[in-house]
């Protein structure tokens, strides 16, 4: 198993290096310069070459790229931002925590969901209550988020005014005990997690449906039941182990998605996630952060790839095995 | 004693939209301690009477007729008509089961050890210890000369005959007293085929196991099974004591089929069939063999041939029986 972790992640260097360069390039060659946004355009070039110096900016693009990449592999310093002075790695590590937190609550929402759904839709297959969820299900996998989290926050937050409309907490959140703290994060996030996770949910739902009625028609199952196992076991432990595994890969996919940052509900609910962070520094051409970002972003795609790679292995030998005989 | 009672056993798949039959009328009585293989065509019907029997026909199969199985504790139960949870305690622990696939049969995510556990632990709160023990012990009795390593497999790491094996353990872990095979040796070379054939005897006579033995193969039903019970087409065209049919095949089927295997046998090229066996969904009026049948006359192609108690526990269904013709 080690050497296959050890493998993978040799695997991934190139495709890291390739990543970040590519990002470099996009981000440098892109029109517009950090430097206008600092002054009047009628100000003398003069000034503007100082401003530009003082980034580096003045400097030929490989000569920029080898600087940076220097910084990264030596100092592990990946700049300040252009605009605030704070170092990226700062910048990141506090756009990072309401991130992950409306993240991983979105996607432990629209796993444990889509699962269940996809469960009792399946063994009820062409039913009144199979049809019913499927619908409700493509409802929400058809629905683009900001329209969603806009229908949300229009009656939730401002039709009934019985959620907060914005932001990770309340205004006295610190004054409040653990528990009113507590109540105030759930307050404050249910509205975004319903609107990233609900289309999350339907794509589970739509996997796991298919898995575990194809896997209730397979010989195994049949083979399972002439045995005498329990219809639960046979449900949860046979069918279940069996239609997860193209959940997994989906998660290589999803998660690292997530960390990234999900843009637009960060926006709608004005979360200061990644998703934020990356769109404003995008405008600004803030190149530090929004190459500490896509860095950042290359190395989770890798690792999400990886460990569903090395979850799907430890799940499905057949896999495994396949990986051992051709490594 | 009579173990397993069929009675005018029909099947109908109606998940299509329009009724198609799959069995029908199909009549036996299987005493306790004996085998009764079923031959026919591939198409004939025998693996759909091995799932009535066990009550695993799949969605939109509809049953008619009646399978009476009396249990270890002398309780009869209606295989058709019984509860969900009745035949869940038939399953595995009175009526065992060996599929066509056997490596398919087998969950392709667990071990092989822990799915015959999982069969142990399902009548009682077997400790785990315990049903590792017997687990490993099965693995041992159908012959495995490995039984650690093949506790510890996954099913795509043995070959054909291990998991056939395996299967047959699986089958026999909750001591049934009636064990299906459904062509259990179709998909082995000779030599594991002739082994498993022996080591399916051994058992039997060591379990007192009663076996239905589905088959392609006439020569292994001969050399094996007490009775022959012989399916064309979803019909039942012989059933009979082995001997007898052996002795004096009464339907041209049967007689078709058991000059093709003593042709076999004598190493000489077999004279096949002509045609095809008929379409179970747009059978052929009369009786199904009729297009096929050399003897065929215009009554076979109108009216269902009756069935002819040649003697006792021999009978044919055709108008025109071999002693007759």
């Amino acid at each position: 198993m080690i050497s296959i972790i050890l493998k993978r992640a040799l695997d991934s260097v190139p495709t890291i290096i390739i990543g970040i360069t590519l990002t470099f390039l996009i981000v440098h060659l892109a029109p517009g310069d950090p430097g206008i946004r600092f002054l009047d355009p009628s100000q003398p070039t003069e000034i503007q070459q100082v401003i530009q110096k003082r980034f580096g900016l003045n400097e030929p693009l490989h000569v920029q790229y080898w600087n940076w990449v220097k910084r990264i592999l030596f100092h592990f310093d990946f700049g300040n931002s252009f605009y605030n002075g704070k170092p990226s790695s700062e910048v990141l590590r506090s756009a990072l925590l309401p991130t992950i937190l409306l993240a991983s609550c979105a996607l432990i929402f629209a796993l444990i969901t889509g699962i269940l759904l996809g469960i009792l839709a399946a063994t009820r297959s062409n039913t009144f209550t199979d049809r019913t969820i499927t619908m409700t299900m493509m409802f929400f996998f058809s629905t683009p988020a900001f329209w969603l989290g806009i229908m949300f926050l229009g009656v939730f937050s401002i039709q009934l005014g019985w959620l907060p409309s914005s932001h990770l907490t309340s205004l006295y959140h610190d004054q409040l005990n653990t528990i009113g703290r507590f109540t105030d994060y759930i307050q404050h996030l249910l509205l975004p997690v319903l609107t990233l996770g609900l289309p999350l949910a339907a794509t589970f739902f739509r996997y796991i449906r298919s898995g575990v009625i194809e896997a209730l028609r397979s010989d195994y199952i049949l083979g399972a039941r002439a045995r005498g196992i329990g219809y639960k076991k046979i449900l949860f432990q046979y069918c279940l182990k069996n239609s997860l595994l193209p959940i997994i890969s989906l998660l290589g996919v999803i998660i690292p998605a997530l960390l990234s940052g999900a843009v637009i509900v960060e926006v709608i609910f004005s979360l200061p996630g990644m998703g934020r962070t990356m769109v404003t520094a995008v405008f600004g051409r803030d190149y530090p952060i929004i190459l500490a970002a896509g860095t950042l972003a290359f190395f989770a795609v890798v690792a999400g790839n990886m460990i569903a790679d090395i979850t799907y292995s430890i799940i499905d030998p057949r896999i495994r095995y396949q990986t051992r005989k051709n490594s | 004693m009579s173990l397993l009672t069929v009675e005018n056993l029909s099947v109908i798949n109606s998940s299509s939209g329009r009724s198609i039959s799959i069995l029908k009328n199909i009549g036996f009585s299987l005493n306790s301690g004996e085998t009764l293989a079923v031959i026919g065509e591939t198409g004939s019907g025998k693996s759909m009477l091995c799932k009535s029997i066990i009550g695993l026909l799949p969605p939109g199969f509809l049953c008619s007729g009646n399978i009476h199985y009396t249990s270890s504790d002398n309780t009869k139960t209606s295989i058709i008509s019984a509860e969900k949870s009745d035949l869940l305690n038939i399953r595995g622990r009175e009526i065992g089961m060996v599929f066509q696939e056997a490596a398919a049969s087998l969950n392709p995510v667990v071990r092989c050890g822990n799915q015959i556990t999982d069969v142990l632990s399902v009548e009682s709160k077997i400790d785990k210890n315990k049903a590792k023990k017997q687990a490993r012990k099965l693995l041992e009795t159908v012959g495995l000369s490995e039984p650690e390593r093949i506790f510890h497999a996954y099913p795509h790491q043995l070959s054909g005959g291990m998991a056939q094996r395996v299967a047959l353990a699986l089958a026999l872990a909750g001591k049934p007293q009636l064990l299906i095979a459904d062509e259990p040796s179709s998909s082995l070379d000779s030599i594991t085929k002739k082994y498993y054939l022996n080591l399916l005897n051994r058992l039997k006579q060591e379990n007192n196991l009663t076996l239905i033995l589905v088959t392609h193969d006439v020569d292994e039903a001969l050399s094996f099974a007490d009775n022959i019970l012989v399916l064309y087409a979803g019909c039942m065209t012989e059933y009979g004591r082995t001997g007898a049919i052996k002795k004096a095949p009464a339907h041209p089927y049967t007689k078709a089929l058991l000059n093709i295997a003593r042709a076999l046998k004598e190493k000489d090229f077999p004279t096949p069939i002509p045609g095809e066996i008929s379409s179970l969904t747009n059978p052929p009026s009369g009786c199904r063999f009729h297009p096929r049948c050399p003897k065929a006359q215009d009554i076979c192609r109108l009216k269902e041939p009756p069935s002819i108690d040649i003697s006792d526990n021999h009978s044919v269904r055709c108008f025109f029986p071999a002693e007759t013709i």
